[in-house]
């Protein structure tokens, strides 16, 4: 009985020095070429050489029984035609095979051709699964049909028959539940390098659409400021902060005639790739329909109706557009939904243009009013989306349109770029570090003519 | 953090809302609805009384909600919304598109 157990410690020992090294071999480098199905004629010689070495250190770690060895020789080539399918496993096989023959012995025929069997059903394996690793309790099924065939051989091919029977009741216990013991923990191993694996890619590819978003959003919104130099009668300036997950907010500019600036900033429902896609098509939406004749209101009812078709996301955006006369100040706007812009007069009062309208993109044939106000000389229409009054501190707490007001009162007289460098550096300093869960946009109008009134 | 509590009241579902409809919970009252709408419950009640703030990714949960049991010859019904809720609805126009009520009962008795 000692014996037994003895045959069993010696046969785990070894088997965790195999495991010890199939982990240094699965984090280096090679490997990750051989889970990617990169099988260059180097990695196949490679795995080869690794799983013969493998299976000649199985059979050295084996312990004698009755002039045959209990061993662990099998493993290697059987692991080594799991990932790495026939030719790699034949050819560790014989590797350890060759060493096994040359030890000589009463079995070395069976033993020898066992070891090579079982390379080369393990690269039948590989090949049945078309590549794909069988998995933890494959292995280790496959492991104990290894070993039995191995048995089975030595019954078949070693004489004299009756001590060929006596070594293979020693040996048959250890030697299956060792191996069986050594793919188990070798096929764990492999699966959860592949989960590993698995999970970063999805990680990957979640950042790419992150990525894909912001680019789709920060491409399409004018960058360059100022972008009229050669205009005297106003400026204009605008930042977009996207949001790790990006949301949906842009912005847009532009003159329609000789003295008509046409104005928008908008923030659709919804985050990520969807979003951005909905916000590049209303976006363009708006600079087709832009135009003097009909005013911002609308312009703004077709593209809503444009939205609504084929829209079953129940994505919507809030937009507030605007246009302004640059000759007398006038500005004409609509508001869909948006968060209600502010004024800052002359005499540093601010005025909160509050004009409801239902968002854009969720039922159609609305129509919306159309407002005006004249700006008169340095004053200011400040448009935002709801990033700026909904950045949260660190505890939860709202921005809110409160601490806008106060950030716009505090600063008068300045220019459009300080104004929303202000507001933003405002919201940055409230958040304090909290994780901005918005996009921010800040959209600056300053009027720098006498304002003309009808 | 967003809590759902459920009742039913005949063959109407109230759902209670307790805390923030936002961006990162208005997927699991999506869920919610989703599931009550597929499995034939059409007639809901959403008790705003609790919830404390609804952004616009919660907005569009709604909107999804009344779609869709508008669609299957339902309806989604809102009540209770405190004040600064119901300013976020009013801003982006919702409030002439979904039925609001003040209150949970006078919802289910607008069935």
């Amino acid at each position: 009985m000692d014996s037994l157990i003895d045959l069993f410690i010696s046969l785990i020992n070894s088997m965790a020095v195999i495991i010890v090294v199939a982990y240094v071999i699965t984090r280096s480098h090679f490997y990750t070429e051989i889970l990617e199905k990169k099988l260059t004629p180097v990695n196949q010689l490679l795995l080869v050489m690794i799983f013969g070495v493998f299976s000649i250190y199985g059979t050295l770690s084996g312990i004698k029984v009755f002039d045959a060895y209990a061993n662990i020789r099998d493993l290697g080539p059987a692991i080594a035609g799991l990932i790495g399918g026939p030719w790699v496993g034949l050819g560790a096989g014989l590797i350890g095979a060759a060493h096994r023959f040359l030890q000589g012995g009463f079995t070395e025929l069976a033993c020898s051709t066992a070891t090579i069997v079982a390379g080369l059903m393990a690269g039948l394996v590989y090949k049945w699964k078309r590549g794909e690793f069988i998995g933890v309790s494959g292995a280790v099924i496959f492991a104990i049909v290894v070993e039995l065939v191995h048995m089975g051989l030595t019954l078949l091919l070693s004489r004299p028959f009756d001590q060929a029977v006596v070594v293979v009741k020693t040996v048959i216990g250890p030697m299956v539940v060792a191996n069986a013991m050594g793919m188990g923990v070798f096929a764990f191993i492999i699966s959860n390098l592949m989960k590993e694996r698995a999970t970063e890619a999805e990680k990957r590819q979640i950042e790419g659409e992150l990525l894909v978003a912001r680019e789709i959003q920060m491409s399409i919104v004018p960058r360059i400021f100022p972008p009229f130099p050669e205009r005297f009668e106003f400026e204009i300036n605008a930042v977009l902060e996207p949001a790790k997950e990006v949301g949906g907010d842009f912005y847009d500019f532009f003159f329609i005639d000789d003295n008509h600036l046409f104005f928008v900033i908008g923030d659709v429902s919804g985050k990520g790739v969807p979003a951005s896609l909905f916000m590049a098509v209303t976006k363009t939406l708006f600079r087709v329909e832009a135009n003097l004749e009909t005013g911002p209101q609308d312009v703004m009812s077709r593209v809503n109706n444009a939205l609504c078709r084929d829209n079953d996301t129940g994505m919507f955006v809030t937009v507030f557009c605007g246009i302004l006369d640059t000759g007398t100040g006038r500005v004409q706007y609509a508001n869909g939904g948006h968060n209600p812009p502010y004024v800052v007069r002359r005499n540093g009062r601010i005025e909160n243009l509050s004009a409801g309208g239902v968002a854009l993109g969720i039922i159609e044939e609305v129509s919306y009013k159309p407002v005006e106000i004249v700006l008169d000389k340095n004053e200011l229409l400040v448009m935002f989306t709801d990033g700026v009054t909904e950045a949260m501190d660190r505890k939860g707490n709202l921005f809110t349109e409160d601490r806008l007001i106060e950030t716009l009162a505090s600063y008068q007289g300045i220019g459009v770029e300080e104004t929303t460098e202000n507001i933003l550096s405002a919201v940055r300093s409230y958040a304090a570090g909290a994780a901005q869960s918005d996009d921010i946009t800040i959209l600056v109008l300053k009027y720098l003519m006498s304002g003309i009134s009808d | 953090m967003l809590k759902i509590s459920e009742r039913k009241q005949g063959d109407i579902l109230v759902l209670g809302l307790e805390g923030r409809l936002d961006a990162s919970t208005s997927s699991t009252l999506e869920t919610r609805l989703s599931g009550s709408i597929a499995s034939g419950q059409i007639k809901i009640v959403l008790d705003f009384s609790s919830l404390d703030y609804i952004s616009s990714a919660g907005l569009r949960v709604l909107l999804m909600g009344a779609k869709r049991t508008k669609n299957a010859s339902g309806k989604l019904a809102l009540a209770g919304l405190k004040s600064h809720v119901r300013e976020v609805f009013d801003i982006a126009g919702f409030s002439s598109i979904l039925s609001i009520f003040s209150s949970p009962d006078e919802a289910t008795n607008s069935f």
